[in-house]
C-alpha cells in the first residue's frame, strides 16, 4: 500500500504540477490554439437582463445559453451583442473586447414593445401631478383653487380632494405649494392678494382642516425646509437670513441664522454657506457648530455667482452646491462643474451619485468612485457625459435603483441604460401631457404622470419580480 | 504558537487579500481549491483501498494465523497454498499473510509464542457509569482471543463519584474469575508534577501493572498493553487480530498498533451531525491507515508493555495522550518507531449530551480536546532540534505532517466557505472587470461537482459499514443518514474547523486546558 501511495502521491504532484498554472492561466483568459499553434488571451461578456430568460447573439450567431450567460474565449476585437426576449424590445450593443478584461453588461433592462398604461385616475382634467417624495401621495391638480387640489394615494389607489368643496379654504387660489421629502407635511401659500395665507396640511390626516401658519411669515420665503422626523421646525429660507419656526408651539426664531447664501438639510445637520463664503454644519438648536471651509480666497472665487445657493450633502460632509442661476460646485476636486444652466439634480443614495442635466445635456458624477479607487493625483470626482442631443430637458429621475436615468424632453419621457462605455441607450417610454412632471416610484418600478389626454396614468417599467436584482450599468 | 499564527496569518491573511488585491486572492483560490480537489480525490482513493482492506480481513482467523507463527520453524521456507483458498478476498488476505510470514522469516527474528502473551487492557474512568464501561468488558470477555490472558485494570480518579467506584467495583465482583486478573487501581487528585489529564491517571495505572507484572514474573515484551477509552467496545477478533501483528512485525518492539476506530455504540441514538461528524473521523483514520510511516496513535490503540515502561509511561501533564505517546516513543527511540495500522475494528460512543444543545457543546469540546494535540508540536520541533540521530527528511516528514494535518484542519473549511466568495464580495472595480472575476466562480463551481463525488463515496461507505444488526431499522434509516452527508460542509466548519482554531488560538496565547471527560450516554433498550 505504501508503494502505491508513493507513486499515487508523485503522479498527483505532478497532475497539480502541470495542470495548476493552466486552469489559471484559463481564468486570466489564456487559451491554446490549434491552429495557431499559439496561446492567446481572450476576454469575455457577462449579461445578466431583467427579466431573465432573454437569448443571446453574438454577431449573427445565437448563443446557446439565454441570460445571465458569460461568453468566454472572445477574441479581442468589436462584436455586435443583441438580446432577443419575446414581447420586448431588442436589445442590441457594440462591444470592445479587451485581453484578460470581461465586458459586463448586468441586469439589462428589457423594456416591452409595449408597456401597459393604467388610467389611474380618468376623466381628462388633470392639469399637472406633483409627487410628495419619499412618501406615497401625490397632489393632483385640475384647477388653480384650492378645492381642485386632490391628493392621490398610490398605495391605497385612492384620491381625495385636499379640502372639502364647501370648507373655508375652498376657492383659495393657490400659488405655491412646499414639501419635504419623506415628511407628510404640505404647505400651501395663496388666496387673494390682500389675504394671503400659509396653510398647513398633514396629508396622514387629511380629513382634518388645515392650519394657518401665515402669522409665521413676515414675507415670501426662497425655501421653505423641514426635516422628515421634525414635527415642528421649519426653516424659511429668505435672502441673506434663515427664520426657524416652530409650528407646533406657534412661535418664531427670527434670522436664526444670518449673513447667509446657501442652506441644505440632512437627518442630522444643517448645512450652511455664509455671505463671507465660509461653509458650517449646525445642529437645528445650534448646539454643536462645526466649520468645514473657511478659505476665503478660493470660497469667493467658487461661490460667485449666483445669490443663493441649495446644499446637498451626498455623504459624509461631501457636498454639491447648486446655485440659483444654475451653476453648480462640489465639495471635492475638480469643484467646479458649471458655471450655469443647471437646471437641476437629483441624487441616488444605492449608488451614490448625481444626475444633473442642462437644457440638452445629462451628466453624471459618481461619488462612490472616491471610495472604491484611488490613484495618485486622480482623486477627484468623475464626472462623465451621459446625454448630450436633448433639445429641452426638464426632468431627470433615477430609475431602477439607480442604474438608469429616466429623463423628459419637452413631452417624451425616455430611459437612458447607462453603460460606462459611454454607449448609453436610449429608449422612448411616452409621451406625457405639456408641462407637467413625471414620477417614478422606485419601489414597484413604475412610472406615473398624466398622459396627454390629461389622466393620471402608470406604467410598470420593469416586470415587478419577488427580489428586484441590483441593477448595474456595464463595466 | 506557530501552528496558531500560520492558521490564523492564512484566514486573515486570505480577508486582508481579498479586500487588497482580490485578483490575486481569486488566483491563490483557484490555486487552493485545485489542491483541494486532488487532496479530495487522493483521499477517497485510500479510503476505498482501507476499507477493502478492512472487508478482506473481516473473515480471518487471526488465531490461526498466531498459531501459523507459532509453528514456523527455523530454516523451514515459508510455503503458500493458494489453491485451496476459496473467494478472492480470503485468496488476498492469504497473500498478505504469506508475505508478512516471509518478511518475518527473512528478518531472522524469533517471534514470541501466542501463549507467551498477556493482554493488559487499562480503562480510564472518572464519570462513566456501568452502563457504558461494561459493555467494553463484556466484550474482551467474549472475544476470541482467550480471556484467561488478560488483565483489566480499571483507572479510577480518587476524585470519581462514589456511584461510579461503586459501579465498578461490582463490574470487579462480577467479571474477576474470568480473566487472568481484574484490578482497580485509584489515582490520586492533585499529585505534584501532574495534570488533571487521562495520561496521568493511566500512567499510574500502568506503573500499579509494572509492579504486578514483575510480582508475577511475567517479561514486559510479552504484554501488549491497550488502553482504551472507557466506552470502548474492542471487535471480537481485536485482541487476536493484534497478537497477530504483534507476532508477525519483526519490530514489533518498535511499534505501536491502531486500529480503526468506529463509532456505533450509540450512533442511532445521537443527531445526524454528531453522526456523521464521527463517521468522518473512522474515514479519516482509515484513509491514514494507508500511510504507516506517519499514522499517529489516535484514540484507544496498544502499545508493548515493554516500550511503554522504557519510554516512561503516558505524559501525566498533557492532554492529547493518545498522539503523544507515540511522539514520546518516536523520539525515545530516536525515529525509528511507527504505528502498525491494524485492520479491524474497536468502538466508541459519539458524544452526546440530554439535549441537543448539550450534545452540540460536548461535541465542540470534544474536538477542541482532539485539536489539543497541537501541544505536541513544541515538544516535537525541541526534540527534533536536539536530536542528531532521527533523519533529516523524517524529521521534515514529520514537521510537515504535524503542520500540514492541524493548519489544513483549521483552515480549510474557512477558505471553502468564506474565502472563495471573499475576493467576489470586496471586488473592485478593476478586478470585477477581470476575465478571473467571472471564470473564478465557474471554475470553482465544477471543482465542487466534482469533489461531490468524494461526499457520494464517502455516502455509501459509511452504509457499507453501518453495523449489521441495525439493517432491521430499513431502507428509510438508511436514506435519511444518506443526506446526513449534505450536511457535512457546515459541520466541518462549526464542529471541526472552529474548535479545531480554538485551541491553536488558546495555545497561542498560553492557555492551559484540562481535560473534561465528555459526556456519554446510551439508550437503554427497550
Amino acid at each position: 500500500m505504501e508503494v502505491a501511495r508513493k507513486i499515487l502521491f508523485s503522479i498527483f504532484v505532478l497532475v497539480y504540477a502541470v495542470l495548476c498554472p493552466f486552469i489559471i492561466l484559463y481564468s486570466f483568459g489564456y487559451i491554446y490554439q490549434p491552429e495557431k499553434k499559439d496561446i492567446s488571451q481572450t476576454g469575455l461578456i457577462y449579461l445578466s437582463s431583467f427579466p431573465s430568460g432573454a437569448s443571446v447573439y453574438l454577431e449573427k450567431s445565437r448563443f446557446k445559453n439565454k441570460t445571465p450567460a458569460t461568453i468566454s474565449e472572445l477574441k479581442p476585437g468589436q462584436y455586435q451583442l443583441g438580446l432577443r426576449l419575446k414581447s420586448y424590445r431588442p436589445w442590441s450593443h457594440q462591444v470592445t473586447i479587451e485581453p484578460g478584461k470581461a465586458s459586463v453588461f448586468k441586469n439589462v433592462p428589457l423594456l416591452p414593445v409595449k408597456f401597459n398604461e393604467i388610467t389611474l385616475l380618468p376623466g381628462g382634467r388633470y392639469t399637472s401631478l406633483a409627487m410628495v417624495r419619499g412618501t406615497d401621495y401625490f397632489v393632483v391638480q385640475e384647477g388653480s383653487r384650492l378645492k381642485e387640489f386632490y391628493i392621490y394615494d398610490r398605495r391605497e389607489k385612492e384620491i381625495k380632494p385636499l379640502v372639502g368643496a364647501k370648507a373655508e379654504y375652498s376657492d383659495f387660489a393657490v400659488n405655491s405649494i412646499f414639501t419635504e421629502n419623506k415628511s407628510e407635511l404640505l404647505i400651501v401659500y395663496g388666496g387673494p392678494l390682500w389675504n394671503k395665507k400659509y396653510l398647513l396640511f398633514n396629508l396622514a390626516d387629511i380629513n382634518t382642516p388645515p392650519s394657518d401658519i401665515t402669522g409665521l411669515f413676515k414675507a415670501y420665503p426662497y425655501a421653505l425646509r423641514w426635516s422628515a422626523d421634525s414635527t415642528k421646525d421649519v426653516f424659511a429660507v429668505y435672502e441673506g437670513f434663515i427664520n426657524r419656526f416652530d409650528i407646533k408651539n406657534y412661535s418664531i426664531y427670527p434670522k436664526y441664522f444670518d449673513g447667509i447664501k446657501g442652506f441644505g438639510l440632512s437627518n442630522r445637520w444643517l448645512y450652511l454657506l455664509g455671505a463671507d463664503n465660509v461653509i458650517i454644519k449646525s445642529t437645528p438648536d445650534k448646539k454643536q457648530e462645526i466649520i468645514l471651509f473657511e478659505d476665503e480666497h478660493l470660497g469667493r472665487d467658487l461661490f460667485k455667482w449666483s445669490r443663493f445657493y441649495e446644499i446637498k450633502e451626498i455623504y459624509r460632509d461631501a457636498l454639491v452646491f447648486w446655485g440659483d442661476r444654475g451653476d453648480l460646485i462640489v465639495s471635492l476636486p475638480p469643484y467646479r462643474i458649471f458655471d450655469k444652466n443647471v437646471s437641476g439634480m437629483e441624487y441616488n443614495e444605492s449608488k451614490n451619485r448625481v444626475v444633473f442635466w442642462t437644457k440638452n445635456n445629462i451628466w453624471v458624477a459618481d461619488f462612490n468612485m472616491l471610495n472604491t479607487e484611488y490613484a495618485l493625483f486622480n482623486d477627484r470626482l468623475q464626472i462623465s457625459s451621459a446625454y448630450r442631443q436633448g433639445s429641452s430637458i426638464s426632468q431627470c429621475l433615477w430609475a431602477y435603483n439607480g442604474a438608469h436615468i429616466l429623463f423628459k424632453d419637452k413631452n417624451d419621457v425616455y430611459l437612458l441604460a447607462l453603460n460606462s462605455d459611454g454607449r448609453h441607450h436610449k429608449e422612448h417610454i411616452v409621451s406625457v401631457k405639456d408641462n407637467t412632471d413625471v414620477f417614478y416610484a422606485e419601489d414597484e418600478n413604475s412610472l406615473y404622470y398624466l398622459d396627454q389626454g390629461a389622466n393620471l396614468t402608470k406604467i410598470q417599467l420593469f416586470p415587478k419580480e419577488k427580489a428586484v436584482p441590483l441593477a448595474e450599468e456595464s463595466q | 504558537m506557530l501552528p496558531g499564527v500560520l492558521s490564523w496569518a492564512i484566514i486573515t491573511g486570505m480577508f486582508a487579500l481579498s479586500i487588497l488585491k482580490p485578483l490575486i486572492a481569486a488566483v491563490f483560490m483557484i490555486a487552493f481549491l485545485f489542491y483541494w480537489l486532488l487532496r479530495i480525490i487522493y483521499m477517497n482513493i485510500f479510503l476505498i483501498l482501507s476499507y477493502a482492506r478492512l472487508k478482506i480481513e473481516k473473515e480471518t482467523d487471526w488465531m490461526e494465523r498466531a498459531r501459523e507463527i507459532d509453528e514456523l520453524k527455523p530454516g523451514q521456507p515459508v510455503f503458500c497454498d493458494l489453491s485451496k483458498i476459496s473467494g478472492v478476498k480470503k485468496k488476498i488476505a492469504a497473500i498478505i499473510h504469506c508475505r508478512q510470514l516471509r518478511n518475518l522469516k527473512k528478518s531472522g527474528l524469533p517471534a514470541p509464542l501466542s501463549r507467551d502473551i498477556y493482554h493488559l487492557v487499562i480503562i480510564p474512568v472518572i464519570r462513566e457509569n456501568i452502563d457504558i464501561v461494561e459493555p467494553g468488558i463484556e466484550a474482551i470477555k467474549n472475544g476470541v482471543y482467550p480471556s484467561g490472558r488478560f488483565l483489566i485494570i480499571i483507572a479510577l480518579e480518587e476524585a470519581a463519584p462514589d456511584t461510579v467506584k461503586q459501579d465498578m467495583n461490582k463490574i470487579k465482583d462480577r467479571y474477576r474469575n474470568d480473566f487472568f486478573d481484574f484490578l482497580i487501581t485509584v489515582h490520586p487528585a492533585n499529585q505534584q508534577g501532574e495534570a488533571r489529564v487521562k495520561g496521568a491517571n493511566t500512567t499510574f495505572a500502568a506503573r500499579r501493572a509494572e509492579e504486578y507484572l514483575i510480582e508475577k514474573g511475567i517479561a514486559f515484551e510479552n504484554v501488549l498493553v491497550s488502553c482504551f477509552d472507557a466506552d470502548t467496545v474492542a471487535n471480537p477478533d481485536y485482541f487476536a487480530c493484534l497478537t497477530y501483528y504483534y507476532m508477525i512485525s519483526p519490530n514489533r518492539l518498535r511499534l505501536s498498533y491502531q486500529p480503526i476506530p468506529v463509532y456505533h455504540n450509540n450512533m442511532w441514538d445521537v443527531p445526524g451531525f454528531a453522526r456523521i461528524l464521527d463517521i468522518g473521523t473512522s474515514f479519516f483514520q482509515l484513509i491514514e491507515a494507508t500511510n504507516p510511516s506517519k499514522l499517529v496513535t489516535f484514540s484507544s490503540h496498544s502499545i508493548s508493555f515493554k516500550v511503554l515502561q522504557e519510554v516512561g509511561y503516558w505524559p501525566p501533564d498533557m492532554i492529547s495522550d493518545d498522539s503523544a505517546i507515540f511522539w514520546k516513543s518516536l523520539i525515545h527511540y530516536e525515529g525509528v518507531y511507527q504505528v502498525r495500522p491494524i485492520y479491524t475494528t474497536v468502538s466508541m460512543d459519539i458524544v452526546t449530551g440530554p439535549t441537543l444543545r448539550k450534545t452540540f457543546i460536548s461535541i465542540y469540546r470534544q474536538k477542541r480536546r482532539w485539536a489539543w494535540g497541537v501541544e505536541n508540536f513544541p515538544i516535537v520541533m525541541r526534540a527534533f532540534l536536539k536530536s542528531k540521530k532521527i533523519a533529516l527528511r523524517q524529521k521534515f516528514s514529520y514537521v510537515y505532517k504535524l503542520l500540514d494535518s492541524f493548519i489544513s484542519w483549521a483552515t480549510w473549511s474557512f477558505l471553502l466557505s468564506l474565502g472563495s466568495w471573499l475576493p467576489v464580495f470586496f471586488a473592485s472595480r478593476e478586478f470585477a472587470t477581470s476575465t478571473v472575476y467571472y471564470t473564478a466562480p465557474r471554475i470553482r463551481h465544477i471543482m465542487f461537482g466534482l469533489a461531490s463525488v468524494g461526499i457520494i463515496i464517502c455516502m455509501i461507505i459509511s452504509l457499507l459499514l453501518l453495523p449489521a444488526k441495525r439493517i432491521k431499522y430499513g431502507f428509510l434509516i438508511k436514506i435519511r443518514h444518506v443526506f446526513e452527508w449534505l450536511l457535512i460542509p457546515v459541520v466541518l466548519l462549526i464542529l471541526s474547523a472552529l474548535p479545531a482554531l480554538d485551541a491553536q488560538t488558546r495555545l497561542m496565547f498560553g492557555s492551559y486546558m484540562e481535560f473534561r471527560a465528555t459526556e456519554k450516554y446510551r439508550k437503554k433498550p427497550a
